[in-house]
């Protein structure tokens, strides 16, 4: 694989894992607004 | 163009010795190839598949007559509580990531996946989470529910370490998923051969891509209530602590999330199978490739955002039963889309009826007669009165037996020339798909209407006199039969694995590239990657083949070299003249710059 496939693969990756662990906190943020109420 | 001729000599870089070969199952276990830990998935799968089955037996043992006393309740909710987790998380979601993980890069002409060794974690962790559901039965497992669901899963009613073990086995393996998720759709957005534009991409590899952002949205979300719930159990955490301001129906929601989406993970990687195995048996393009993508997508979103139709009993304001409904209800719309595909596809056409193309059949069957229970079901007032009884469980049943076991059989009989290099066995997979057939309604019809009957899900026994005694013990019956059926499925692969017909590489005249590459494929996919001009690329390229007067050797058992040197002069070709309805691009506009993703030029 060449080094700029592997760049930008790595930049993607990264996108996806934040959406993943954006979900993940939005779970935590939901559970905090749902007790609140 | 002339003909490939051998390269010049180069300098060899002589050794003392070759390393030594490792074993077989080391080379298995460790290999970051996309096909050796998409197998490691698929062997898990069919493992948990049968443990499944095997419980599944269990409690209609304890079912067959009412008041019997063969299992007592806290094993009977055992049994249970890890058949819920198995039949999903370990055989359902991981049979489909096989194929997904196997096939996907192939169809799209990649040389393999973005993160091979993310890849490798991802069946571990996988495997890791099987063995920790599973190890609990060494000391005391889970009998907190399918789900976990608190109050039944806090330390005050559960106070083992045995939902300690399903929540983390669980946690560990869709952990896996996710990062799954990542690996495939960076692949999916990066390593396609050039010219594989979105609207390309076979049917197969859409329905991964869609499953692959259900496992990274939904994934995420159970990753995040079990963690609550362990921090619930151990850390003194209030989420789901209604005594102290927290809230059950939290986890129920989440919970439901990640479950809704493995039900439409099953669902889109059989819909996906299926417009995989009609137009290549009945050899006529799929009726609309736009159509099934939408259809495909649609059902992703729709599906997913349908999780509160498990909750029509909870208190969940009106207005999300309503949302629920009316997404639920939508679905009929995609699906009817693509069902009419389906038989757009094969009317009129020449289908090849064998292995692959009858579990096809009897999957469209069986799911539809599932999804029509479970439209029926999404509709609030019926909902109300079916939630938690078996006539639910019935509907679920015929789309998880329709969708992961004929959906997944009819996998295995298409791609297994692929992934072994032999055919399945035919004989054996007939009577395998009779006798699923014959035990999926036998078992599932009588439990509808025991549902209809007000019998509850997961109770561990029923009284005489109460008019359930015909149905629970025909349901168990039917019960027996189709593990009988699954069991045979399975000994049929591992038959054929070892003494199936020799196959070659594109023994039923595919047009997607995964039937380009050798059966099995070598560890870098393809020595050539074509350029792709249209969504039957295969077929281009044999076109450019016949032209040049010569011979597809698409059941010749060829050796690496042979089928390069073959295709090897085709693409330039094939890019100008051999496509019958060719989507050329606009001078200097570089592939898929029509809003689409375009793949990297290398």
């Amino acid at each position: 694989m060449d080094r700029q496939l592997a760049q930008r693969n790595l930049r993607t990756g990264l996108i996806f894992a934040a959406i993943a662990i954006g979900v993940f906190g939005l779970a935590f943020v939901v559970a905090m607004l749902y007790i609140g109420n | 163009m002339s003909p490939p001729t051998i390269a010049e000599a180069r300098p060899e870089i002589v050794s003392d010795g070759l390393p030594r070969r490792r074993p077989a199952w080391v080379e298995r276990a460790t290999s970051a190839d996309h096909k050796t830990v998409a197998m490691l998935f698929g062997g898990g799968a069919l493992a948990f598949g049968v443990l499944g089955a095997l419980e599944l037996a269990l409690m209609r043992i304890q079912l067959i007559a009412p008041e019997n006393t063969a299992i007592i309740p806290e094993t009977f909710d055992r049994i249970n509580s890890t058949f819920g987790a198995t039949a999903i998380v370990l055989f359902a979601i991981p049979l489909a990531i096989a194929f997904i993980g196997y096939i996907v890069p192939l169809q799209l002409g990649a040389r393999g996946v973005a993160f091979p060794r993310l890849g490798l974690l991802s069946a571990w962790l996988y495997l890791a989470g099987a063995a920790t559901i599973y190890g609990s039965f060494l000391y005391r497992p889970s009998s907190a529910g399918t789900l976990a669901l608190p109050p039944l899963s806090t330390t005050t009613f559960s106070p083992t370490h045995g939902p300690d073990a399903w929540i983390v086995g669980v946690g560990l393996a869709v952990l896996g998923f996710v990062l799954f998720a990542v690996n495939m759709l960076t692949t999916f957005r990066n390593m396609r051969a050039p010219g594989m534009v979105w609207r390309r991409a076979p049917i197969f590899s859409w329905a991964g891509r869609a499953i692959c952002w259900i496992l990274l949205v939904t994934g995420a979300a159970m990753l995040a209530a079990l963690v609550m719930l362990m921090i619930d159990r151990h850390f003194s955490g209030i989420f789901f602590d209604s005594q102290q301001g927290g809230a059950p129906l939290l986890y129920e929601h989440l919970a439901w999330i990640f479950f809704t989406g493995g039900y439409v993970i099953v669902l889109l990687f059989a819909a996906g199978t299926i417009s995989e195995i009609l137009p290549t048996l009945a050899r006529k393009p799929l009726f609309s490739h736009r159509a099934a993508t939408v259809s495909i997508a649609a059902i992703a979103v729709m599906g997913v955002l349908a999780w509160m139709q498990n909750m029509y009993t909870a208190p969940i304001p009106e207005a999300f039963a309503f949302f629920a409904m009316l997404m639920a209800l939508g679905l009929l719309i995609p699906i009817g889309l693509l069902i009419v595909n389906w038989l757009a596809t094969i009317w009129r056409g020449a289908l090849r009826l064998n292995g692959a193309s009858l579990f096809a059949i009897a999957a469209i069957s069986t799911l539809s007669i599932g999804l029509a229970g479970e439209l029926t079901y999404s509709v609030i007032p019926v909902g109300w009165q079916l939630d938690n009884t078996t006539a639910a469980q019935a509907d679920t049943t015929f789309v998880i037996v329709g969708g992961a076991v004929l959906g997944g059989f009819a996998a295995l009989h298409y791609w297994f020339p692929k992934l072994t290099g032999r055919l399945m066995g035919e004989s054996l997979g007939r009577i395998s798909l009779v006798t699923i057939l014959l035990g999926v309604h036998l078992y599932a019809w009588p439990m509808f209407l025991a549902g209809v009957k007000g019998q509850p899900v997961d109770i561990q026994k029923f009284y005489s006199g109460i008019g359930l005694s015909g149905y629970n013990a025909v349901a168990s019956v039917g019960a027996f039969i189709l593990v009988i059926g699954i069991v045979m499925g399975v000994v049929n692969v591992f038959a054929s694995y070892r003494n199936g017909a020799r196959a070659g590489h594109d023994p039923w005249g595919g047009s997607t590239l995964e039937w380009f590459a050798l059966s099995p494929p070598p560890p870098h996919n393809f020595d050539v990657v074509p350029d792709v001009r249209s969504s039957e690329p295969l077929r281009d390229i044999r076109e450019a083949i016949a032209d040049r007067g010569e011979v597809w050797p698409r059941h010749a058992e060829t050796t690496h070299e042979e089928v390069p040197v073959a295709v090897a002069a085709g693409p330039d070709e094939t890019a100008e003249t051999s496509s019958p309805s060719p989507e050329p691009e606009p001078e200097g506009t570089p592939a898929g710059s029509d809003g689409e993703d375009s793949p990297p030029a290398s």
